[in-house]
């Protein structure tokens, strides 16, 4: 499952990962961040041995969303070594999603 | 909301197929984003169909509809935007809700979004396909709505509410309301230029600047709706059966290909329907 992740400790979160780190910048209205939700859990349960997953709620966290340029929902980032690698924007299926992590690993 | 089978589309193919899913006892939603703009909408008359000697397509279409509701068919009238496997079912998101199916037959025409020059490249960098969304990034901000048809009303109306300024471009002839909160632009949107933090909408008669622009249309292309779904060009290849290349996923009427008439949507629907039935079992 993915990990909830705030304001108050984004940074440390990212920073003292020892594995990459795809974060799911999210809202509880939004439609396709739900449909994207079991799919970003299915790949962190399938993965937890080499991938770290975070949500940000961006309704609790405007200043992440604005920090990392996020315009549009749902948008996820790969962060490996404490830096954004990729960023992707909307629904992606999980082929999609496995090919965008893998070049982390 | 769940169900067994989920019927994308609101034409000859999709009430059709409603019917005798319902008659083959499966619980049966329809997602029936109608469009005033589809083509059998605006037909005067038809004189080929059987049973039904110069009908209008506006009839037609509601005595079509009428009897799938009658049969039990629940109707949702928002757009599919995305279906996705999960497991054993299908996940289908239709404006903002989710439904939850065992099977899923794609009815939803042939018509195909034309995407403005520009557009896709700058999703996500101000141009977004949901108000609803994407709205709160464009509080007390300026923004335009570029809309193909009555879908986009909603929308404008609840970015009204938390931007400074809402202008409405119409990209396709529809009603809109009387009273609006937001202000009707005349040009018809060309294309889309990235300027600096701006969104510059560029029509035949203006070039103006927004914080973001929202955009409507009542279809999305299959490859969009459904990652993995087989294509033939602009259609979609299908058995005898109305199998799609996608466990459980059918397809019926217009989208399949030629011939586009209505008599064979109908036959398409009716078999899909039996097909899903069988394969539920």
């Amino acid at each position: 499952m993915a990990t909830e992740i705030k304001q108050e400790n984004f940074d440390s979160f990212i920073r003292e990962a020892d594995k990459p780190v795809l974060v799911d910048f999210w809202a509880t209205w939004c439609g396709p961040c739900r449909m994207l939700a079991p799919v970003v859990d299915e790949l962190a349960h399938e993965n937890e041995d080499k991938l770290i997953v975070g949500k940000v709620d961006v309704d609790n966290c405007p200043d992440l969303a604005k920090k990392f340029g996020v315009m549009s929902i749902p948008t996820l980032i790969l962060f490996k070594d404490g830096q954004p690698v990729d960023k992707r924007i909307g629904y992606m299926p999980k082929n999609e999603l496995e090919q965008m992590v893998e070049k982390a690993f | 909301m769940n169900c067994d089978l989920l019927i994308i589309g609101s034409g000859p193919a999709a009430w059709s197929c409603a019917l005798t899913a319902r008659q083959r006892d499966l619980s049966v939603v329809v997602a029936a984003a109608e469009s005033a703009t589809g083509w059998l909408q605006k037909a005067e008359r038809i004189d080929n169909y059987p049973g039904m000697p110069a009908v209008s397509g506006k009839d037609m279409l509601r005595i079509f509809r009428q009897q799938a509701e009658e049969a039990g068919a629940q109707v949702v009238s928002s757009l599919a935007r995305q279906v996705q496997p999960l497991g054993d079912i299908y996940m289908t998101l239709c404006g903002n809700d989710i439904i939850e199916s065992r099977a899923v037959v794609l009815a939803m025409g042939a018509a195909r979004p034309k995407l403005l020059p520009g557009e896709e490249e700058l999703i996500g960098q101000g141009v977004s396909w949901c108000g609803t969304c994407d709205g709160m990034f464009y509080r007390g901000k300026d923004v335009a709505v570029l809309s193909a048809w009555h879908g986009g009303i909603e929308e404008a109306e609840f970015l009204s509410r938390l931007c400074a300024k809402v202008d409405y471009y119409t990209m396709a002839a529809h009603d809109l309301p009387d009273e609006r909160p937001y202000a009707l632009h005349e040009g018809k949107p060309a294309e889309l230029v990235r300027q600096e933090d701006k969104i510059i909408v560029k029509t035949d008669v203006s070039a103006d600047a927004y914080d973001g622009v929202f955009i409507f249309r009542p279809a999305v292309s299959p490859a969009k709706l459904l990652p993995g779904l087989e294509l033939e060009g602009a259609f979609i290849p299908v058995d005898r059966r109305m199998a799609t290349n996608l466990p459980r996923v059918y397809a019926a009427g217009d989208c399949t290909g030629q011939p586009l008439q209505i008599a064979k949507a109908v036959g398409e629907g009716n078999i899909a329907a039996i097909s899903a039935a069988e394969d539920l079992k």
